[in-house]
């Protein structure tokens, strides 16, 4: 099936998530959620420098709002998207400049889920976000639905047809 | 349950995340950073609600409806003239004429920004297909069509080349985020995110598709049992209009939004001899930064008088826009129509988001309104 090597277990390959992790610190914050932050942006713009801008523009956001902020995760988590989404849009009509991403742009796929996750970054953006959200981080839909501002009815068929575009794409 | 194309999925997405992802800069960094350069747009609101200038609406209003790309729609560009005007081969330009023969030859589009048309075998409602690639809007000059016939909701797109007839099925499905079937031949059927290719529309480049809004005729009756007046402006109607502007306000209570009514429609819905008010208050701005400012905002209301005189409102759908948020859905009456035949008006609306549009059919006999949608990003 799309000539991806076995898997080491087929099963159970949701990732586990720390749902909205309690803080009460900047430092806190900092500590439980900056990687995941970047981890996932750099999923949803294609770019680690890109990714890195915007976590760290969203996480300086929220160290200026800290006493304004009643829940800083989920204010960084949203901060987060809303920079990954227009930063996509540019990133769309920009070469890479990272000398690390050309070589990246330029290489040869190396293998089925090099090509598939190529194939993510070309996704709309509510495709890429509900992918990387679902499959990337093991949301829920309705989780999903509230972090992207969407309805929850909306996102079942968002990553269907996300889906068979990918399975389009890797069966090329 | 999680196929194996779905765990490789994830898979592919953690490697991606490891090979990639760089080295977070230190706390101390960001402190530094936080105290030195200015704040971000991207922050999302902290709890307040939305505000609004109002010069920026009415500033809004003028430039949209300068350059066309929002129709405010007067008495003679009604939704009644739009599906009667249809049927009158010589009232306005329609689609091209189809071989009566042949009822499953569909007309080709003229490529025109909006049109809503009633169609040969009974769609009362037909949108140009849309594609928005970042700030260009493209429209298509094709058609499809399609129908659900069961509840699997099985999408098949009819091969069709841009600016050609297509043969259409007459069994179809379609796919979308349907929350509830109408009993009944009725449809919208809306598939916009396809890779560009034989089997699809969408031009080079570009992912997004037409519209159509169907309703499978003659054998459910008329599709305008009785009369629709859209009042627009009228002054005869300063009381509608007066009523649903206060019925926009009060929906926007709480804001500094202005309420702007920007179409209202008279019209006996169930035909109990009683007219209700289908108030439509827009001020979303479907092109440039979509739905990006918290000066926009999206409001279908339905107004019903009782037996007694008694006046009450139904939300439809309502959105209010947030300053960095691009998830405000914008309907716009499209058409109204008896479209599942059961003898009580439906209401047909478009419905457009920041990535895409689609449409909703709202049957009104029930409370709440029954919504069936069909659509891409929306």
């Amino acid at each position: 099936m799309y000539g991806f090597p076995p898997l080491a277990t087929q099963e159970g390959m949701s990732v586990t998530i720390e749902h909205e992790v309690p803080v009460d610190t900047v430092d806190g914050l900092y500590q439980s959620r900056y990687e995941a932050e970047l981890r996932r942006a750099t999923l949803l713009v294609g770019s680690a420098a890109v990714a890195q801008d915007v976590v760290s523009e969203a996480f300086c956001d929220v160290i200026r709002r800290w006493d304004s902020i009643r829940e800083p995760a989920a204010y960084l988590n949203r901060a987060v998207l809303n920079g990954c989404r227009q930063a996509g849009k540019r990133r769309r009509r920009e070469a890479p400049t990272d000398p690390a991403e050309q070589a990246l742009a330029g290489r040869t796929v190396s293998d089925e889920f090099d090509h598939l996750a190529d194939a993510v970054e070309t996704l709309p953006w509510k495709q890429r976000a509900v992918v990387v959200l679902k499959y990337y981080e093991g949301r829920t839909e309705a989780e999903i639905a509230e972090q992207l501002g969407i309805r929850p009815g909306s996102v079942g068929p968002t990553a269907r047809r996300a889906l068979d575009r990918l399975r389009k794409e890797v069966a090329r | 349950m999680t196929d194996l194309f779905e765990s490789q999925l994830t898979e592919a997405l953690h490697r991606r995340a490891d090979e990639r992802h760089s080295t977070a800069p230190s706390l101390a960094e960001l402190h530094h950073r936080a105290r030195t350069v200015p704040a971000s747009s991207t922050a999302p609101a902290p709890g307040q609600g939305p505000r609004l200038l109002l010069a920026g609406v009415f500033a809004a209003v003028v430039a949209l409806g300068a350059i066309g790309a929002w129709r405010i729609l007067s008495a003679d560009d009604t939704v009644v003239e739009r599906i009667d005007s249809a049927d009158d081969p010589e009232s306005e330009p329609g689609p091209a004429p189809v071989d009566p023969d042949d009822p499953l030859t569909w007309p080709v589009d003229d490529g025109s920004p909006e049109q809503f048309r009633k169609g040969p075998n009974g769609e009362i409602a037909t949108f140009d297909g849309e594609v928005i690639n970042d700030e260009i809007t493209v429209f298509l000059d094709g058609w499809f069509i399609a129908r659900w016939n069961d509840s699997d909701q099985v999408w098949n797109r009819p091969p069709a080349e841009p600016g050609t007839a297509i043969e259409v099925p007459l069994t179809q499905a379609i796919s979308g985020d349907l929350t509830t079937v109408v009993e009944g031949d009725v449809g919208v059927a809306a598939e916009a995110c396809g890779i560009p290719g034989q089997e699809t529309w969408a031009l080079d480049g570009t992912s997004f598709e037409g519209l159509h809004v169907y309703a499978d005729r003659p054998e459910l009756g008329d599709l305008l049992p009785r009369p629709i007046t859209d009042i627009g402006a009228q002054p005869e109607h300063a009381a509608d209009i007066a009523a649903a502007q206060a019925d926009v306000e009060a929906a926007l209570v709480g804001t500094d939004l202005e309420p702007i009514v920007t179409r209202l429609i008279q019209v006996d819905v169930e035909g109990d001899g009683i007219d209700e008010l289908l108030i439509e208050a827009n001020t979303a701005d479907i092109d440039g930064d979509l739905f990006n400012n918290s000066d926009q905002y999206s409001l279908l209301l339905l107004r019903r008088i009782g037996a007694g005189g008694d006046a009450e409102t139904v939300t439809l759908h309502e959105a209010i826009g947030e300053d960095g948020q691009p998830y405000l859905l914008r309907a716009t009456i499209a058409a109204v129509a008896d479209v599942n035949g059961d003898g009580v008006f439906d209401l047909v609306t478009r419905d457009d988001y920041f990535e895409g549009f689609g449409g909703s059919i709202w049957s009104l006999d029930g409370d709440p309104a029954i919504q069936v949608q069909g659509g891409c990003g929306a």
